[in-house]
């Protein structure tokens, strides 16, 4: 019987009884069936969220067998300190490097290998490696690189007459020295995505660019290359901000958060007080902030790169 | 308008021969079917004529210049292409300026967004919307001129292309199967459509098609591709009266033409499925093929037919009606076109009698290559 039939039969009273009846017990099978899924929802996915939340009104400490109510107290000391501030534009600053950074070289890494007919695999590999490798270990590479005295980055530079620095240890240069190693690490990773964006290009369109009277690489980049790419460019983006965000591991391997704040970073800050300082309430409200960031982001993608950027 | 040479182009993909010493000399103004079976080549010789594919060797002239090392953008010759190649994320208005755009204004002026803030570059844009609407106008999508290709049908897709294609003053179009993915009822009506804009543009048109009642029905003249080679080339009423081959017999027409086993006797006399066809010819003897088109057979009454067969299929076209029949000595059933007016005198099963005139006749020797025949009577005339 079809909705349209449904409705009709249901004018009469004895049916449109029966039809309720059917309906009530539709949506109590569907319930019933969806209901393991919903409680493991609940209680992995959003349950800690809910967890943290209450945890940051609270004045618990890891390993206390009471706990207060607090109110807004904790939020009210995070707003008066300054490292918390430090952290977030630490994390803005550097979001913002990381981001462009790695998505300009990337697309720049993809198009050229793209362009080249000899050794595609090879240079793609080199390019993937860092991807593949553990950061962790990749970061004692990178601290002995940036070594004042016999790194490699030193001995290039000061060829070039720039005065040797511990690059890690100066409050200047130890932020922008980690951004470095994440676009190093990303690009590899944002590179792959673009040459599967620049694949799936059609080649009639390259071909119709080039009969329309398209004469240089710079036109075609414009009219039919970067527009084309832009639902990958914007994937990109995000999932670039995202692993941003989180960054951690390089920091706590390399610096600490120091020299003097310079690159503490929002979760290194959780992790400190979280896990060194024990201050468990103070850490859900960091946690809260960061979720609003990840909150936020996601925001952007549903609302603006999965409305817009698509053509078909 | 420029006419368009063709000289000696052959060209492989490795050890693939894709086109065999292909020449074909346009003149100006000349609508031009490049037309044959999948495979055959065509594509790869207007992609060629385009700059897009670099020929093995020979030359494309167009008038007087060689344009064999000339980049597509620089040949001015515009395309469409079979899945027309619009650019998704512009307009339709955008879609077609792009040529213009990049002929008139300077590579700062086509930067994104600086083309309205260029005060020389907002005198040029004027220009190219008025060029851009007159197309529009021309080709009755200016209410189109806002949306974006996703938001087209595929007629209107098409059109949109032709338009990107018709926007400047190229010396010749390229038209690459572009009525290939519209449906059969819009494919009829945008032929008629192509064939009007290249009468009222009087410019000289290189139309690839598989689909030999495009070639048919639009040309001026007709080049039969096959196996990268040029079988023929000649007016659609030559392609399809005189084929110098039996595959350029077979491909043009439809339904197809009937092939029968013939004979060339010792004497010169032609025979068809061991009847005298009433024709001489001066080849050598042996084996041949006799081609028949479905509408120089007749039917006629019980005892008064050349040979006979039994209909085993009748295929109903409202005003006319294809009767397919088969005899004994015939691989496989040939095709008799009737008048609707003959219609209930026939059921599948049914024996018939066929007849044909021996002026109807075309003879392909063993090789496939058309062999020149005579009718018989005209020849003892002359002999006499």
């Amino acid at each position: 019987m079809s909705t349209h039939e449904a409705v009709q039969a249901g004018e009469t009273p004895s049916f449109a009884a029966a039809s309720v009846r059917a309906r009530m017990r539709y949506q109590l099978i569907a319930t019933m069936l969806s209901a393991p899924a919903i409680a493991l929802m609940f209680l992995l996915l959003i349950g800690p969220v809910v967890a943290v939340l209450l945890l940051s009104f609270t004045d618990w400490s890891l390993g206390d067998s009471d706990f207060n109510w607090v109110d807004m107290a904790t939020y009210q000391e995070m707003v008066e300190d300054d490292i918390f501030w430090k952290a977030i534009a630490n994390t803005l600053i550097y979001v913002g490097i990381v981001i462009p950074g790695s998505i300009i070289l990337g697309l720049g890494a993809a198009l050229l290998i793209e362009s080249v007919t000899v050794g595609r695999s090879f240079w793609r590999a080199v390019y993937f490696l860092p991807v593949m490798s553990t950061l962790i270990a990749m970061a004692v590479v990178w601290e002995f690189m940036l070594n004042a005295k016999f790194g490699m980055v030193s001995q290039v530079l000061g060829f070039f007459g720039v005065e040797a620095k511990s690059w890690l240890q100066e409050p200047d240069t130890a932020l922008p020295a980690l951004c470095l190693i994440a676009i190093w690490q990303a690009l590899g990773f944002n590179m792959v995505l673009f040459m599967a964006g620049l694949t799936s290009i059609p080649r009639e369109l390259h071909n119709a660019a080039e009969v329309d009277g398209v004469r240089s690489a710079w036109d075609r980049f414009w009219l039919v290359t970067w527009p084309l790419l832009t639902p990958v460019t914007m994937f990109v983006a995000i999932i670039t901000a995202i692993r941003s965000f989180q960054v951690f591991d390089t920091v706590h391997v390399l610096t600490k958060g120091g020299p003097d704040n310079a690159t503490m970073v929002l979760v290194y800050q959780i992790y400190q007080e979280g896990f060194e300082f024990f201050r468990s309430s103070y850490a859900s409200a960091l946690t809260v902030v960061f979720l609003g960031f990840i909150f936020l982001l996601t925001l952007f993608k549903v609302f603006v790169v999965e409305r817009k950027v698509h053509y078909q | 308008m420029s006419s368009v040479h063709i000289q000696n182009i052959t060209k492989s993909f490795g050890k693939v021969e894709v086109l065999k010493d292909v020449s074909l000399n346009i003149p100006d103004g000349e609508f031009v079917s490049l037309v044959g079976p999948s495979g055959c080549g065509k594509s790869t010789l207007l992609r060629i004529i385009a700059g897009l594919e670099q020929q093995s060797s020979g030359q494309i002239r167009i008038d007087d210049r060689v344009i064999d090392n000339v980049r597509p953008s620089e040949r001015n010759i515009s395309m469409v292409f079979q899945s027309y190649a619009l650019y998704p994320h512009l307009s339709v208005f955008d879609n077609i300026s792009v040529p213009l755009r990049m002929s008139r204004l300077n590579s700062i002026q086509r930067l994104p967004g600086l083309r309205h803030l260029l005060p020389g570059a907002r005198a040029v844009e004027k220009g190219i919307r008025a060029d851009v609407e007159q197309v529009a106008s021309l080709l009755d999508m200016k209410q189109l001129l806002d949306r974006k290709p996703g938001e087209l049908s595929g007629g209107q897709r098409q059109r949109v292309a032709v338009g990107r294609a018709i926007v400047r003053e190229p010396h010749a179009f390229l038209l690459d199967e572009p009525l290939s993915n519209l449906d059969a009822k819009l494919r009829v009506h945008m032929r008629t459509e192509i064939a009007q804009l290249h009468r009222r543009l009087g410019a000289t048109f290189i139309y690839v098609t598989h689909d030999q009642a495009e070639a048919m029905t639009m040309s001026d003249r007709i080049a039969v591709l096959m196996d990268g080679e040029l079988v023929q080339v000649g007016s659609p009423d030559d392609v399809y009266n005189e084929p110098q081959d039996i595959r350029v017999a077979e491909f043009i027409g439809s339904p197809r033409i009937n092939t029968f086993a013939g004979e060339i006797r010792s004497d010169g006399g032609v025979d068809l499925l061991g009847v005298p066809t009433g024709l001489v010819t001066d080849a050598e003897a042996g084996p041949a093929q006799v081609g028949l088109r479905p509408e120089a057979l007749r039917l006629v009454p019980v005892g008064e037919g050349v040979f006979a067969g039994t209909v085993t299929h009748i295929e109903n076209l409202g005003a006319e009606l294809m009767v397919h029949f088969v005899n004994e000595n015939m691989e496989r059933p040939a095709i008799i076109r009737l008048d609707h007016i003959e219609r209930h005198r026939l059921d599948v099963g049914e024996s018939i009698e066929i007849d044909f005139l021996p002026g109807a006749v075309r003879l392909f020797g063993p090789d496939g290559a058309r062999v020149p025949t005579e009718e018989f009577m005209e020849k003892q005339l002359v002999n006499a």
